[in-house]
């Protein structure tokens, strides 16, 4: 199943936890549990952004605050990319 | 059921009452609770010991033991309350003492609580569980809640399915607690026909598995079963690999490492089992319902992520943000302008018969709210755009946005994680650059890094927004939005051609979480916007007004309020025939420079420059010299700040230069081929 999920990922397309869970027929729960596991194993990489997009920034004042969007995205490590294909 | 004090007088629990268990103990069924944080264990554990309860800590650990005792149906039963752990795996200190209680000190029975609103979340722990040695008894928690939710669990059919006792239970209402009691009786004295249906590992390393077995078999310490041993070592259970090689011999160790390594991916094999296995069980047991928020999110998914649908519906929104800025934010902009105005020319009057220096009042007036005072009048401009920006982002739209904009990404050969940077573009491009640092690749890097200035920033839109009202009236919303939509075809025509011949990207799928619709929160917007606004008035106040002030000075000397032969005119002047080839006077070309300290002092130096810009602009500029200065103006370098960022980000000078460079080349080609096109077709 772990497998599979980094299969369906690397069709090539971007995928919502839901239409990866519709894919390989689990619940979406499921998905985010897979997802922490395969990160913990670093097959998968997370990239957060972020609780403010200014932070960090040494030039905060010159532009101002931006929004506080916060998005999570997975990808595939190149562990993870090996390991979809081997047999 | 009771607990082992005197029911009847609770207070009176006998000071050695954990010596009278302990002498009991030898007869006692031991019960392991086990389970995740949150799950209500801690509620079953509670209302089956009372007050029997002994608090202290497991051996040798800070983790908090808890045990006590209750009779049931004439069986003594000594519950263990397990720490809450989500998988047996080495990752925590609870993981391991309850694994080790398990294996060690073998308990008659174990009972997994699980939560039966998300039932899928505990069965990773059931899972691992049932390949332990002691049976288990399955409970669902909290039915009630699952109920609510439209949730149905089959608790027969789940049984069936699992081999083992699967109790519902609200444990709030003590619904199900004796029937639990009465499993763990029946499973303790073999009175159950107990059969756990376990998940196995996948075909492809089962012979490993077997292999590792007959390798450990007589190296493991007592009362470690060799099978899971074998499994958690494929796993790469780190706690289980020092407990092997503690005990193992040199040669032994030497070996089994060699078959890990060689099989380092099995744990997507023994793990991927697992989740298959519960994926078949939630599917045999668990009937959801799609109705409330997540249907309503899944209904609204299918239009606004669909590759087609979902772009359509981004620009007819994008559309509305724009339609709405000019119906409410240009009527405020031109009502401040008209104030700002009108006090500039009373102060200048009033300055003038009190006898003061000419220049101060053509400072006051043309310099600070000429250029100031023009960009401070569209902060109303600003205030929808935010709003509307606020709106989009709290109602959960805007991620949606960033999905359906992975096809560009693709084309472009961008990463995955590219998308993320360019998208807090809008807001500013220097926390766009510098978020390009969560790209691993340095080619994916520097490629997003090239690109980012191209996404067009809060104060771009702005300036847009105002110029494009002056310049073009009525047309003004489909100006706007075409050049906008300019800007991002221009970056994936640019992505495109750099990943093609100079950089090349790497394509890379990913998973991108989506939060669930929702009624946007006024306070959260209004705070968002605020902030903005304040720090769009501190950059007024700052950078805007030292610029206007320069500009100023170079306009007013050395000829005494004669622009034409000031400073800015002579330096103005030599850019005329770069000016020419697209229509511009040169204060035009004078006021995109300007726009390399921030982008607001476009507007800014065209404001001190021309005074009021609504009735000055459109009688300077044709239709197509008007369009090129816009078009110019979006494509063009980005402002310092982003520069510094740039050279910082990617560490070379020679790539900050290239990137400038291009946005120069490609910024003025365009303009001009607007221009002259755009003058063929009108003949001229």
């Amino acid at each position: 199943m772990l497998r599979a999920l980094l299969r369906a990922m690397d069709d090539g397309e971007a995928a919502t936890p839901g239409e990866l869970a519709g894919k390989l027929g689990v619940p979406e729960a499921l998905i985010a549990q897979m997802v922490a596991q395969l990160v913990e194993q670093n097959y998968l990489a997370e990239a957060v952004l972020g609780t403010d997009r200014c932070t960090g920034c040494e030039l905060n004042a010159a532009c101002g605050e931006a929004g506080g969007m916060r998005l999570r995205l997975w990808t595939l490590t190149e562990k993870g990319r090996r390991a979809a294909f081997e047999e | 059921m009771t607990h082992t004090h005197s029911d009847s007088d609770p207070s009176s629990v006998p000071i050695s009452h954990s010596r009278v268990v302990d002498a009991e103990d030898q007869r006692a069924i031991v019960v392991a609770l086990a389970g995740q944080p949150n799950v209500g264990k801690s509620t079953i554990f509670n209302l089956l010991t009372g007050l029997s309860q002994h608090v202290g800590n497991w051996p040798g650990k800070t983790v908090e033991q808890k045990t006590g005792s209750c009779v049931h149906a004439g069986h003594r039963l000594r519950m263990v309350d397990l720490p809450g752990t989500y998988s047996l795996t080495a990752n925590s200190v609870e993981e391991r003492v309850a694994r080790d209680f398990i294996i060690r000190d073998s308990p008659d029975v174990v009972v997994a609580i699980v939560d039966a609103a998300i039932p899928e979340r505990s069965l990773y722990l059931l899972a691992e569980l049932l390949l332990l040695p002691a049976p288990v008894v399955l409970v669902l928690n909290m039915m009630d809640v699952a109920e609510q939710e439209g949730i149905q669990i089959e608790p027969q059919v789940l049984q069936a399915a699992l081999g083992i006792p699967v109790i519902p239970m609200v444990a709030t209402k003590r619904d199900g607690l004796e029937r639990m009691l009465d499993a763990i009786v029946a499973v303790a004295d073999r009175s159950f026909p107990y059969a756990p249906r376990r998940p196995t590992i996948l075909p492809d390393h089962q012979e490993v598995l077997s292999r590792l077995i007959a390798l450990l078999a007589s190296h493991v310490p007592d009362p470690y079963p060799p099978e899971w041993v074998a499994l958690k070592l494929l796993e790469g259970d780190e706690g289980v690999w020092e407990l092997f090689r503690e005990v193992a011999p040199e040669a032994i160790i030497d070996e089994a490492y060699a078959m890990l390594r060689q099989h380092e991916d099995a744990v997507l094999d023994v793990a991927g089992a697992r989740y298959a296995w519960i994926g078949r069980m939630i599917r045999a047991a668990v009937v959801r319902p799609r109705v409330g928020q997540v249907g309503l999110t899944s209904r609204l998914d299918t239009v606004l992520t669909h590759p087609l649908w979902g772009v359509l519906a981004l620009i007819g929104i994008l559309g509305v943000v724009f339609a709405l800025t000019y119906a409410i934010g240009i009527p405020l902009q031109e009502w401040l302008d008209g104030l700002f105005g009108g006090f500039a020319e009373s102060l200048q009057d009033a300055l003038l018969r009190v006898g003061t220096p000419a220049w101060i009042p053509s400072l006051i007036s043309d310099g600070l709210i000429g250029g100031v005072g023009m960009v401070v009048t569209f902060a109303p401009i600003l205030v929808i755009f935010f709003a509307t920006l606020g709106v989009l982002e709290d109602t959960g739209y805007l991620a949606r946005a960033a999905y359906v904009m992975d096809r560009f990404m693709h084309l472009m050969g961008l990463h995955g994680k590219s998308f993320l940077p360019l998208l807090l573009g809008f807001g500013c491009n220097v926390p766009a650059v510098l978020g390009s640092r969560i790209i691993e690749s340095r080619r994916s890097r520097l490629l997003t890094i090239l690109l980012a200035p191209l996404v067009p920033c809060a104060a771009q839109l702005a300036v847009l927004t105002v110029l494009g009202a002056a310049l073009f009236r009525d047309a003004a919303g489909v100006v706007v939005w075409s050049l906008v939509s300019l800007n991002l075809v221009v970056l994936a025509g640019l992505g495109w051609l750099l990943n093609q011949f100079v950089l090349k990207g790497e394509q890379t799928a990913f998973i991108m979480e989506l939060p669930l619709y929702h009624l946007p929160n006024l306070r959260t917007i209004a705070l968002y916007v605020y902030r903005n606004l304040i720090a769009f008035l501190q950059k007024a106040g700052s950078v805007i007004l030292i610029a206007s002030l320069v500009v100023w000075v170079l306009s007013y000397f050395p000829s005494a309020g004669d622009v034409s032969q000031s400073f800015i005119a002579v330096f103005g002047r030599a850019l005329e025939p770069l000016g020419s080839t697209m229509g511009l006077p040169w204060p035009f070309i004078v006021a995109l420079i300007t726009s390399f300290v921030a982008k607001e002092n476009t507007i800014a130096t065209l404001g001190v420059l021309y005074g009021d810009l609504g009735p000055a602009l459109p009688a300077l500029l044709s239709a197509p010299a008007a369009l090129a200065f816009l078009v110019v103006q979006m494509l063009f370098v980005p402002c310092v700040a982003t520069v510094a960022v740039m050279k910082q980000e990617s560490h070379s000078w020679k790539w900050t230069l290239i990137g400038t460079g291009i946005l120069l080349v490609v910024s003025l080609t365009t303009g001009v081929l607007v221009y002259q096109i755009g003058t063929g077709l009108l003949g001229g």
